[in-house]
């Protein structure tokens, strides 16, 4: 009866009570008065006692005596059990490994049918998954294990599903998680915590943490920093860092651990040529090392030059030079080397040599040593005969094929009037040279060509419609080099108003193209300083003739903003099999998005025919993504972008057999002991001493309503009233009193 | 001023041999909007004699470098557009004059600020008129680049020739002065009248005598002419790495 109490049912509650209760009162003192004069005490005390008696019992009927009891209901909590699914799960211990131990724990839970918990698994993501299914499919793979993550999740999601309690399996190593980044307040489930190879101290010697410049710079020294750490019983023992590059030992370093196991190598290396070069850093697994796997680590850098560098030969100094190499020279990014032609072997200087300033043409030092130290080499108004450059013109054509860039700049020494037809250096140009030669004269304004009015060299403004507007505001210039076509593949950038090649088409300012791996340029006019000096405020044009020559050299450079398309994953490195998620923008070789159509996206190298390349759709501005199953087997890494059977664009990404998920892995129980403590959970730290889930389950009370009782109205009580009612009547009507 | 009529007939002779010795060249292809105009400035005083001396440096220019000007000059005025028809100016005066209004002022400005350059050339001998008008506007239109010497060391000196002092048709200070813009020496400022040891009259004899050197002197100034117009067009293009040896080494060695 401890659960219930009374209430009264009467209209007004006590106040009603009492002021009922006195007027009965008062009501059966003027009955003891009225029978006062009763001369037989027995008829006087049964008359007073019977009317008090019945005034009482109506006094009761009429007060709605009412015992009231709140009503509860035990409800079995969800439980739900959250895996980890990182790749560390599948070390092995001396108990076996720790992805079997949570196998035949689940195992000998499912034999136990009392309990069907929610299931997720967490690493990299949390995603749920079917508990009948979990012992069959687990195989963890993740690249991160992330406790907080995971934890949050399932919390959040439980406050729909009345969690009652939470059962995480890992092997805790989360170095980064903290108990109190969780949001845990009073009605937060139990959270027990099971911790694979918590019973198991591991030896282990590991390179933690890797750094490297993502670019560096050939010739420049650039630093591999790596963190190391040791545990269990090779925490006292020192260990040797060595440097791989190219399946050679290029330097080992010795490092001394600190009290906690850890220590730092740093390795700088000096790139001797522009592309991507892999170093490895390893740890020479110790023989009692039972991860080895987390011993190796890759650096990939990209070498590229600091600065770009360029070669400006021009024939004889002229305002478009001065204009070009005075942009190259402000451009911090630039490494330019020029080389002018002050005096052609005709002019009469009029004075010894030793008066003169002029240095020999050092062809032989620009052409056969250090040609291919440069990015791009412009030809500017320069004919090569008088300088006896036959014999480089081949190396100049192979080094474009091999990878360089070259840029002929129209004027009277130029293309056809500088004798290139038939050189090696016309199998390079964009364009084809008429055997006679040719100008064309008289001032005009350059046109865009509508088709690649989105290429970068010549988008001046945001959109189409402002580029050509632009375009159509610069200033106009003076004459051009007669071509007689373009190569196949050449795109025709800028266009003569009114002048046409034989075929009718308009004669082409500006054409790019491709030559091998090499790419080249051909401006025909040679008076794009007149952009940049003119004396109408509107129509000069300082920052687009700046604007034209960073593009059109950034271009030649293959610099990656500037390419029509371009993809890139989500991350530079991954774990053995863990997915690749790659992005990017497809754009065709006219700068117009690959819009809504299939495109396929494959890694390289292979590691099985047909299963490496994923179909992808683009949106409507050539956007794509997709994920892709990794590699697993370590190393580096292209992945391809291809539509129309063409490779479109492409990334590197590196493949590790450890990792960062790899780098820690003692098992840390303190933060989860924390979490346990906080919320009324326990902590197993041997799958042996974890009881059966049903234990560790929880139930939930919830309020089932009001049960009420008015034990006055009971039919006994009732028929009592009206006994004495009627016997009181009885008896004054009898005994003479009214 | 009249030479010695031996002078004159040496000039004379030396100046055919030029001709018959130079080569024919090619002229300009695209046409004479993208030759190199060496421009003369009028400031509204009449003939000052700078267009005989743009015509003769445009003809020493041809002559004896790679550099293609046009033979035959034009004029510019501060005021109007034709200021932006070359990014050179060649300012000659003698005389003090009125100071430059604000549209001129301006003008000079902008014309320096998209990258021309200007040669001024104090022909008044001595006279201060000139040059007090002319650092007056210039300290005008660039009051925060005031004309400073140019140290013997510039590029100027070695644009083309090698050069130890300015000299023109008279011997004046041992430096130039110039304003700096950015990396370069945008206004030039002789006080040597190099425009006078250039001049030819229509004979192509030499209109002017040089003093006190001669013609030692005369062709001394017009290397000095020549190596303002080459360093207009490549500013600081000698100052490149490739050329320091070499130049250091004829330095060391010449006369």
């Amino acid at each position: 009866m401890e659960d219930w109490h009374w209430q009264l049912g009467i209209a007004g509650g006590a106040t009603t009570a009492w002021v009922v209760g006195l007027a009965l009162l008062i009501l059966w003192l003027l009955e003891l008065r009225s029978i006062r004069g009763e001369s037989s005490t027995v008829r006087r005390l049964t008359l007073g006692a019977l009317g008090g008696l019945s005034l009482l019992a109506v006094y009761a009927l009429a007060l709605q005596f009412t015992l009231v009891r709140e009503a509860f209901e035990e409800i079995a909590g969800g439980t739900v059990l959250l895996i980890d699914n990182s790749r560390s799960m599948t070390l092995q211990g001396s108990s076996g490994e720790r992805s079997d131990a949570v196998r035949a724990l689940i195992q000998k839970w499912q034999d136990d049918d009392r309990v069907e918990p929610l299931v997720y698994r967490f690493g990299s993501e949390t995603r749920g998954v079917i508990w009948n299914d979990i012992a069959d499919t687990y195989e963890p793979t993740d690249d991160e294990t992330n406790i907080r993550e995971g934890l949050s999740t399932v919390l959040e999601r439980g406050i729909e599903q009345d969690l009652g309690s939470v059962v995480v399996i890992t092997d805790g190593a989360d170095p980064s998680f903290r108990a109190e980044s969780l949001s845990l307040d009073a009605s937060a489930p139990a959270i027990h915590s099971v911790l694979i190879g918590g019973d198991d101290r591991l030896d282990d010697q590991a390179i933690a943490s890797l750094r490297a410049d993502s670019t560096a710079y050939v010739g420049v020294p650039a630093v591999i920093r790596a963190e190391v750490r040791a545990v269990g019983k090779l925490r006292e023992k020192d260990l040797s860092v060595q440097l791989w590059h190219e399946k050679r030992l290029i330097q080992e370093q010795w490092v001394v651990l600190d009290a906690e196991g850890k220590g730092d190598a740093a390795f700088e290396v000096t790139p001797k040529r522009p592309g991507r070069a892999l170093y490895r850093l390893v740890v020479p697994a110790h023989a009692d090392d039972e991860v080895p796997q987390n011993n190796g680590r890759a650096a990939l850098l990209r070498a590229g030059r600091d600065r770009v560098r360029v070669l400006l030969v021009a024939g004889r100094p002229s305002w478009d030079v001065r204009f070009l190499r005075d942009f190259m020279k402000r451009d911090g990014s630039i490494d330019l080397i020029s080389f002018f032609i002050l005096r052609a072997p005709s002019d009469l200087t009029a004075a010894p040599t030793n008066e003169l300033a002029l240095i020999p043409f050092p062809t032989d030092e620009l052409f056969r040593e250090h040609l291919g130290s440069f990015d791009v080499v412009i030809f500017q108004n320069f004919d090569f005969a008088p300088y006896e450059m036959e014999a480089y013109l081949p190396r100049i054509r192979d080094y474009v094929k091999r990878g360089g860039s070259f840029l002929m700049i129209g004027g009277d020494h130029s293309f056809s009037l500088g004798g290139y037809g038939g050189t090696p250096i016309e199998q390079v140009l964009p364009v084809k040279l008429p055997a006679g030669g040719g100008v064309v004269t008289g001032s005009y304004r350059v046109q865009p060509n509508r088709q690649l009015i989105r290429h970068p060299i010549v988008a001046l403004g945001p959109d189409p419609s402002l580029t050509r507007r632009t375009w159509k505001a610069l200033p106009p210039l003076h004459g051009a080099n007669a071509i007689a076509g373009v190569t196949e593949g050449a795109q025709v950038l800028l266009q003569h108003p009114r002048a046409r090649l034989s075929g009718g088409a308009r004669l082409p300012i500006l054409v790019v193209g491709e030559s091998d791996r090499g790419r080249v340029a051909a401006m025909t006019g040679d008076a794009s300083w007149r952009w940049r000096f003119a004396s109408d405020d509107a129509t000069v044009g300082s920052d687009e003739y700046e604007l034209f020559w960073d593009r059109l050299v950034r271009w030649l450079t293959r610099d990656p903003l500037l390419e029509p398309a371009r993809i890139s994953t989500d991350r530079e490195r991954y774990g053995i099999g863990a997915p690749v998620i790659v992005s990017g923008l497809l754009r065709d070789e006219r700068y117009r998005p690959i819009a809504n159509r299939r495109v396929s996206l494959r890694i390289e190298p292979a590691e099985n025919e047909g299963e490496d390349t994923v179909d992808a759709q683009t949106d409507v501005d050539g956007q794509v993504r997709a994920t892709l199953q990794g590699p697993t087997a370590a190393g580096a890494y292209e992945i391809k972008a291809k539509a129309d059977g063409k490779d479109i664009a492409a990334e590197v990404f590196l493949v590790e057999e450890s990792g960062d998920e790899l780098a820690n892995l003692e098992v840390s129980s303190s933060e989860l002991e924390a979490v346990a403590k906080r919320t009324g959970g326990r902590v197993f730290l041997s799958v042996n001493d974890v009881p059966p889930l049903a234990e560790l389950a929880a139930t939930t009370r919830k309020t089932a309503g009001l049960i009420s009782k008015q034990p006055l109205l009971h039919p006994l009580f009732l028929f009592f009233t009206v006994v004495v009612l009627a016997l009181t009547w009885v008896l004054r009507r009898r005994w003479g009193r009214r | 001023m009249i030479l010695g009529s031996g002078v004159r007939s040496t000039c004379f002779v030396l100046a055919l041999a030029c001709l018959s010795v130079a080569p024919v060249k090619r002229a300009s292809a695209f046409g004479e909007a993208t030759e190199l105009e060496i421009v003369s400035l009028d400031v509204g005083r009449g003939d000052d004699g700078s267009q005989s001396a743009t015509e003769r440096l445009a003809w020493e220019v041809r002559k004896r470098s790679s550099v293609e000007p046009m033979l035959e000059p034009g004029r510019a005025r501060l005021g109007d557009d034709s200021l932006f028809r070359s990014p050179f100016i060649y300012w000659r005066g003698s005389d003090e004059f009125a100071p430059l209004s604000e549209q001129s002022i301006d003008a000079l400005r902008r014309y320096v600020h998209r990258g021309g350059f200007v040669l001024v050339d104090d022909a008044s001998a001595g006279g201060e008129g000139f040059d007090r008008a002319v650092r007056r506007e210039l300290l005008r239109a660039f009051p925060a680049n005031p004309l400073k010497a140019i140290p013997d060391n510039h590029t100027i000196y070695r644009s083309f020739y090698l050069l130890s002092r300015p000299v023109g048709r008279l011997e004046g200070p041992e430096f130039l002065e110039g304003i700096s813009y950015g990396d370069r020496i945008a206004i030039v400022y002789s006080r040597h009248d190099l425009g006078g040891a250039l001049q030819r009259d229509k004979l192509g004899a030499w209109s002017q005598a040089v003093v006190p050197g001669g013609e030692r002197q005369r062709e001394s100034a017009i290397r000095l002419a020549i190596n303002i117009v080459l360093y207009a067009l490549c500013t600081d293009y000698k100052d490149d790495q490739v050329h320091a040896p070499f130049i250091m080494r004829r330095r060391g060695s010449g006369p």
